[in-house]
């Protein structure tokens, strides 16, 4: 998500990052936060791994508990993991930044736009009927709707 | 130096050995010592939570599991000691140099709340929980209990998970990992957390561990709504259901070319599922639809002072855990206090130095909604096939710590009950010591506690499993006995 908005941060080395909230009483709480700015935008090598709690992003979608190996990852298909994709305030900002990179790069024709996006999502152009829809979506909206729901597709969020 | 071993003498020592593994090998496979084999649920990733077969006739179909952080003294509430009172202000014996978790022991204290004989059973409960003591007719107290850690994070993680370390699944994942859900549109596992805030050990209390997400518990209760779970306000309604088709159209035609690809048709099915829970879950939470009447007899419409407001917050979360109970959600942990807002008894059951102060708070917030709760379920049928669950992380100690008011932690002996489905009614299992320091009648440490609930949900203890890093990981670990004498 983060390459495909242009947020990802490649830099290497420096400090990690969170993805929660940190309180300390006697001993330390920990929150999902609900807004994330550039500095959480880095590679997961940098993440500090929470072990006692879910992060917001990842907690849904079967991210091992960093306290020991995991031979082999379990996967699951929940609704959860559909509201946080669909819903979160983490989708709904990299929506944003993907509509403001695809402003700056394919400027505002619908049909420029959704190709761009495609080739940024999938790796490739869209068909007849994905133009098609796409632009039409577009034109009704707008572009944080319409990345809002590519990053929501199967072929965006499965490898094969 | 030791002298290397050489092929006849290592030919020599190792017969035995090997010999050994032979026979323990044949033993295993047809004796009554026989490791049972391990039975791990099928799960189809499509559709993780649909409903499993028990392993056996169940007793209950459904846990309702109420924590109480901070650890809940015994010698307060449930576990009545006369020789305590009798004794009162003197050394206890035998704990001369005793330290606990903060330090040195004061002298034996009694508890600063009277004990009543309740109901036909005479059963014995102080009076700053007197709505749970009327029940007491109803509930299976177990006074005998053990923990191995006297530290909250440690305590909480071995009540919620069976270990006292990080990363293993709680007891609801496990529960829904072998019997999926009733209902297909809620989540098959909720944890309410306190008004407050969460326990300490926090999400590991609902967590899956290695166990596959889908088995954790969804974390939301009558104050704050699940997460993500209401569309984002840039979106408009319109936006949002248009989104939706298309999605669902560039799904469906990407489908076309990996016809018969499961992963993805569960892909579809599970944002249609995400749709009804929209749906429904806003409507399971919003509690305004109950009479006044509930509302009174949980407190939930109490107001004007901060304990009274905090006891209405719990409230709502207690008709929001009878609600989803009523709609058949498999495991529902509803939770009384929490640390981030005040540790050492602030905000939990953790008196160490104003015990007394401290806890008349806790039991008005806790008291009458628990046992309101406990009514209402009773009343609508639902305790015929949902067990009801009241647990803390381990006890307190007989006497007040060293020049304070409160007593310190102590899993050597601690109270936990159970009510509803598959247990005896108005019955006490196992003792403690004539001051409630140790259990010394019916030990059962807390593995034989999971032990029961899963076997009261029609399940094996010792068999079911899941293989992670080599071991066939189970609740109990390699312990548990059933508490057979607490059984209906």
């Amino acid at each position: 998500m983060l390459a495909v908005s242009g947020a990802l941060d490649l830099k290497m080395g420096g400090p990690g990052f969170y993805l929660m909230d940190v309180v300390n009483e006697n001993v330390m709480h920990y929150f999902p936060k609900e807004k994330y700015d550039a500095a959480d935008f880095r590679r997961m090598v940098y993440l500090f791994r929470i072990r006692a709690a879910q992060d917001g992003v990842f907690g849904a979608v079967d991210c091992p508990d960093g306290g020991s190996v995991m031979a082999r990852r379990s996967r699951s298909n929940t609704p959860l993991q559909a509201l946080n994709l669909f819903n979160s305030s983490f989708v709904t900002q990299q929506s944003e930044l993907f509509s403001n990179r695809l402003m700056k790069e394919a400027g505002d024709r619908p049909s420029a736009q959704a190709n761009l996006a495609f080739r940024l999502f999938y790796g490739r152009s869209p068909d007849a009927f994905e133009e098609k829809n796409s632009t039409a979506f577009l034109a009704e909206h707008g572009l944080q709707a319409f990345a809002r729901s590519l990053f929501n597709t199967s072929e965006f969020l499965f490898v094969f | 130096m030791h002298p290397l071993l050489n092929r006849r003498e290592f030919l020599a020592h190792t017969a035995t050995g090997l010999g050994g593994i032979a026979l323990t090998h044949l033993l295993g496979r047809d004796s009554a010592w026989a490791n049972p084999a391990p039975i791990r649920p099928d799960i189809n990733p499509a559709n993780p939570n649909a409903p499993r077969a028990p392993h056996f006739a169940p007793r209950a179909k459904r846990v309702l599991m109420i924590f109480c952080s901070g650890a809940v003294s015994q010698i307060d509430t449930f576990d009545y000691k006369p020789e305590l009172i009798k004794r009162h202000g003197q050394a206890m014996p035998g704990a001369e140099g005793l330290i606990t978790f903060q330090g040195a022991q004061g002298n034996l204290n009694k508890s600063p709340w009277e004990f009543r004989a309740r109901g036909q059973s005479g059963k014995m409960v102080s009076d700053l929980v007197p709505h749970l003591g009327a029940l007491a007719d109803e509930m299976c107290f177990i006074h005998s209990l053990t923990g191995k850690t006297n530290t909250h994070g440690p305590g909480e993680n071995f009540m919620a998970t069976g270990f006292t370390l990080d990363g293993f699944p709680s007891m609801g994942a496990w529960a829904t990992y072998a019997l999926g859900s009733e209902n297909d549109t809620l989540p098959a596992y909720v944890a309410t957390p306190d008004p407050r805030g969460a326990p300490q050990s926090a999400g590991n209390f609902w967590g899956p561990g290695f166990l596959p997400a889908a088995f954790q518990g969804t974390d939301f209760n009558a104050t704050q709504p699940l997460r993500n779970l209401s569309r984002p306000s840039v979106f408009s309604e319109h936006s949002d259901r248009a989104s939706r088709d298309f999605i669902a159209a560039l799904n469906r035609h990407h489908l076309e070319r990996y016809p018969g690809d499961s992963e993805l048709a569960a892909r579809i099915s599970s944002y249609e599922l995400a749709a009804r829970m929209q749906l429904s879950l806003p409507d399971v939470a919003d509690i305004s639809s109950e009479p006044a009447h509930i509302l009174k007899m949980y407190g939930a419409d109490e107001a004007g002072n901060p304990v009274k407001d905090l006891k209405a917050a719990y409230a709502r979360n207690c008709i929001l855990a009878r609600r989803l109970v009523e709609k058949g959600v498999r495991f529902v942990q509803l939770f009384n206090g929490a640390y981030q807002t005040g540790g050492e008894g602030v905000s939990n059951w953790d008196g160490h130095k104003a015990l007394e102060p401290q806890y008349v708070k806790h039991g008005e917030v806790m008291d009458q909604p628990t046992a309101a709760l406990l009514k209402d379920l009773k009343q609508r049928g639902l305790l015929a096939d949902t067990l009801v669950v009241w647990c803390t992380e381990f006890g307190r100690m007989p006497t007040f710590q060293k020049g304070a008011s409160g007593r310190d932690h102590n899993p050597n002996g601690f109270t936990a009950w159970l009510a509803g489905a598959g247990v005896k009614h108005g019955y006490t299992y196992g003792a403690t010591d004539e001051f409630g320091y140790k259990a010394v009648e019916k030990i059962a440490p807390v593995y034989d506690f999971h032990a029961t609930i899963l076997e009261i949900l029609g399940l094996h203890h010792t068999q079911l499993s899941f293989y992670h890093n080599g071991i066939e990981r189970r609740l109990t670990d390699v312990h548990g006995n059933v508490l057979t004498d607490i059984l209906s």
